[in-house]
């Protein structure tokens, strides 16, 4: 019994074998071609790919580069600019220094002469109140000395000096 | 004022033969008419105002200076010269050319005090210089402290004390 099973199994086993290559057969005659094809298209679609990937990476890289010359370009254009703003300041603050000295040397001189014009106009105002002093006191003292004897005599000697003054210009 | 009219008058005058008796006259008279014009303001709006008639102004006039026919005439002679405004405006100027018309000087003598001697002795000395026919007129001033001072018609003598003092107190 269990020979006949065995047999029966084998048999079985044997028919769904030749089922299965018959079927394995039926596919590779069918699917060959369209799978064959499918492979080499993808494999083209990816070869593509892979190429159209090497073009982007190597314009990227080629961007990357011009990109990186750029920034150093760049880079040395704001260096040189940092230099130059730096000696224009340096220049500018020479001016500056220069312009207040030469403002400070101006103010002293104006300082000088000013002090040196007031102190003169203090000395002539002192020496005119002094005059107009001495000339208030000689007022005084010659309105009390002056007696009429002394400005008849003043007058006479005035007269005589107007002649002679007509005289000789007539 | 008008400067050739006013010649022309006096021209007039010198020429008509007008004795030194009568200008003297005619000075003494445009003196008081002066007087009276500056002091009186009525007179002269009436005198100066043109609707008022000649004969009215010579009436006003010989109540001012008087009915002495030389000077009446004078003053005729200015209203028909239509200068009667100049005169009352600048009297001084006509009194100035009669002086010169008669050689007479004008004088004003300022000094500090005066006593009878004092003006004797400036009247004195003012005739040996510009002679006998002298308008002497004195006045005091304490301020010229002594001396004297001197305006003969347009020209200043100054020989007061205060003067030399301030002659000083301008060279210092």
């Amino acid at each position: 019994m269990e020979e006949i099973n065995t047999v029966a199994q084998l048999k079985f086993a044997s028919q769904h074998l030749f089922n299965l290559i018959c079927f394995i057969g039926i596919l590779y005659y069918f699917l060959r071609k369209p799978v064959s094809v499918f492979f080499v298209n993808r494999s083209k679609n990816i070869e593509e790919s892979i190429n159209t990937a090497k073009n982007i990476i190597d314009e990227a890289q080629q961007k990357y580069d011009e990109n990186s010359m750029k920034i150093n370009q760049l880079d040395n254009e704001a260096t040189s600019i940092n230099k130059s703003s730096e000696n224009i300041v340096e220049s500018k603050i020479d001016d500056i220094n220069n312009n207040a000295n030469s403002m400070v040397s101006m103010i002293e001189k104006d300082t000088e002469e000013i002090i040196k014009l007031e102190s003169n106009k203090i000395d002539s105002q002192i020496r005119s109140a002094m005059i107009q002093k001495a000339i208030k006191i000689s007022e005084n003292d010659l309105k009390q000395k002056l007696t009429d004897e002394k400005d008849e005599e003043l007058i006479i000697s005035y007269l005589a000096e107007v002649k002679k003054d007509v005289i000789s210009n007539s | 004022m008008s400067s050739a009219t006013v010649n022309d008058f006096f021209q007039a005058i010198t020429s008509s033969g007008t004795s030194k008796d009568d200008l003297n006259i005619i000075y003494d008279s445009v003196q008081k008419f002066s007087e009276v014009t500056s002091k009186n303001k009525d007179v002269k709006v009436f005198l100066s105002n043109d609707i008022y008639p000649a004969e009215s102004k010579i009436d006003v006039i010989k109540d001012v200076i008087g009915e002495k026919q030389q000077a009446i005439n004078f003053f005729k002679t200015i209203i028909d010269f239509g200068i009667l405004n100049d005169l009352i405006d600048s009297s001084e100027f006509f009194l100035k050319k009669i002086r010169s018309i008669l050689s007479k000087v004008k004088v004003k003598v300022v000094v500090s005090s005066l006593n009878q001697r004092k003006e004797e002795i400036v009247r004195k000395g003012l005739e040996e210089i510009w002679g006998t026919d002298l308008e002497i007129d004195f006045f005091i001033d304490e301020d010229i402290i002594g001396g004297v001072i001197l305006q003969v018609e347009d020209k200043f003598f100054d020989g007061s004390i205060s003067g030399k003092l301030k002659q000083i107190n301008n060279i210092i």
